[in-house]
């Protein structure tokens, strides 16, 4: 009598999350959709950083977001970990594909 | 770059009166005014702007710190402010805590002569730089004269 092998799926809404997104407003990642990225940022509980060349930062505060002067064009690294993880990162790459819904 | 240049010592303030947002915006565009900083028939319009700002979003960006900056029509070029509140302003900041220190911006519209736009997000990446220093943010809340104030950007404006 064999025993079914039960393997269990992989659970996506945990680990590290990977993604890259270029930043299509024309004013870039200025105070206001920095000021976005942390409201949205602040929903969830996962660990959020955000690269920009050779700057990385934490997505959760907008001084050090700003610090970061991605411009439009810029391809951002972001990178979430922790309990809804991919839920961020698709809310986040979402949010940037919007151009931080801004009409400029 | 030399962005602590365009902060001008009669425009700042280390002892903010005011105890709420509306009336320490109007403060600081007073401060431009008599500075010699912002024209007396620009002073409603600069006002109005920075409120409308506040309404889009509040810039109380955290760490008690607040950056209000617009656009507006009728400067040449950029205009700043650095004030302190003692007290601290409820700025219904992102994280909550009051405001205790302001970097105020303003800019024209378009390029000019003594404008180039594309200065603005290093600016504001400078002046962020800044707000994220825990040294920066405890010296110049102790400034006991924009003289001091105005020294400090200038000594940390490599952060």
């Amino acid at each position: 009598m064999g025993a079914s092998e039960h393997v269990s799926p992989p659970d996506d809404s945990k680990g590290d999350h990977v993604r890259k997104a270029r930043i299509v407003n024309s004013e870039g990642l200025h105070a206001r959709p920095c000021h976005a990225v942390v409201s949205l940022a602040r929903e969830y509980k996962a660990d959020l950083r955000i690269c920009n060349g050779a700057s990385a930062v934490n997505g959760r505060s907008i001084l050090e977001l700003m610090t970061l002067s991605a411009s439009q064009g810029d391809e951002l690294e972001i990178t979430t970990s922790g309990a809804d993880a991919l839920a961020l990162i698709e809310a986040l790459c979402g949010l940037i594909a919007a151009g931080f819904v801004e009409n400029d | 770059m030399t962005f602590w240049k365009e902060f001008k010592s009669k425009s700042c303030s280390s002892r903010l009166k005011a105890d709420d947002k509306e009336q320490a915006l109007e403060e600081v565009v007073d401060l431009l005014v008599k500075g010699g900083e912002l024209d007396v028939d620009l002073r409603s319009e600069a006002l109005e702007a920075l409120l409308s700002r506040e309404q889009l979003a509040s810039t109380g960006v955290g760490m008690n710190v607040a950056i209000p900056h617009v656009k507006l029509k009728g400067i040449d070029r950029v205009i700043c402010s650095l004030c302190v509140s003692r007290a601290g302003i409820d700025w219904n900041a992102i994280d909550g805590n009051p405001v205790h220190i302001l970097f105020i911006v303003l800019r024209p519209e378009r390029a000019t002569d003594s404008h180039d736009p594309e200065h603005h997000i290093q600016r504001m990446s400078w002046i962020a730089r800044l707000g994220r220093e825990a040294d920066f943010r405890r010296f110049v809340q102790r400034a006991n004269t924009k003289a001091e104030m105005l020294g400090l950007l200038k000594e940390m404006s490599a952060v």
